[in-house]
């Protein structure tokens, strides 16, 4: 997990909203394991990289940050949360400053599960500017 | 009390661009053409079917945020004519598609040969 993942674990499982709708810190860097059951919520490396357009480190990422949950109704509520938490919030990147966060797409779509059952995903882009 | 506020908005360009196109919509589409595209992309529960969790693997959105700078400059410039309009429009598609087929994860080809330019009619 690098700086800007942990920044994000950080801010998703300090929010209360986010642990109270989960039930838990069910909270996973690019891959929830396959024991995991939902909801819950996955983030990792989208893409960017190093802006070069200044003399000092800016960076510009784009996260994916989505939930995953059985219920429309409760991946939405967690799409929710997951905006209330991180749009236009300052995260903690260690050796870094945060310059910019935001959301941004939309992830909304919809899979059949084993068994026929739907597992829903709800959340967003989140484009996270550091410099150094 | 309502006070009025005068507010000019610069949308020369704009105006030039719709005066180019003679108000047409000009859009094309890059879509891939496997229905696990998606799942590629942002990552699911049921990966081959077989309930196997799969990370994300994104390829067509970092491809068309790669050439989104690009296509700003082009549009600024296209405003002369409805045929440069439609030539960005085209030149833009066709790089997100090389872009994305570069950065689609091969496993057997089929999701990077698949990905390909579209007119944009019946997408949504």
């Amino acid at each position: 997990m690098n700086e800007i993942e942990a920044g994000l674990y950080g801010a998703l499982s300090a929010d209360t909203a986010i642990v109270d709708a989960l039930g838990s810190t069910a909270i996973y860097n690019q891959i929830a394991p396959q024991t995991a059951s939902v909801p819950y919520i996955v983030f990792g490396p989208g893409f960017g990289g190093l802006e070069n357009i200044t003399p000092s480190d800016l960076r510009n990422f784009v996260y994916p940050v989505k939930a995953v949950a059985a219920e429309s109704k409760a991946a939405g509520t967690l799409q929710g949360h997951i905006k209330s938490c991180l749009h236009g919030t300052a995260l903690t990147v260690t050796g870094f400053t945060n310059v910019y966060t935001a959301c941004e797409g939309q992830i909304q779509f919809v899979e059949v599960g084993r068994d026929g059952k739907l597992i829903f995903h709800s959340g967003y882009d989140v484009r996270i500017r550091i410099d150094a | 009390m309502a006070k009025q506020i005068s507010v000019t908005i610069d949308d020369a360009v704009l105006r030039k661009l719709i005066r180019a196109t003679g108000g047409t919509v000009r859009s094309k589409v890059v879509a891939d053409g496997v229905e696990y595209g998606i799942y590629q992309e942002y990552g699911v529960e049921n990966g081959f079917g077989r309930g196997v969790r799969i990370p994300a693997h994104p390829f067509m959105r970092p491809a068309a945020e790669t050439v989104q700078g690009a296509f700003q400059k082009a549009m600024a410039d296209a405003w002369k004519s409805s045929a440069k309009v439609q030539a960005a429009i085209d030149k833009t598609a066709r790089d997100v598609e090389g872009i994305a087929k570069a950065k689609a994860p091969v496993d057997t080809g089929a999701l990077r040969s698949s990905i390909h330019v579209d007119d944009a009619e019946g997408y949504a």
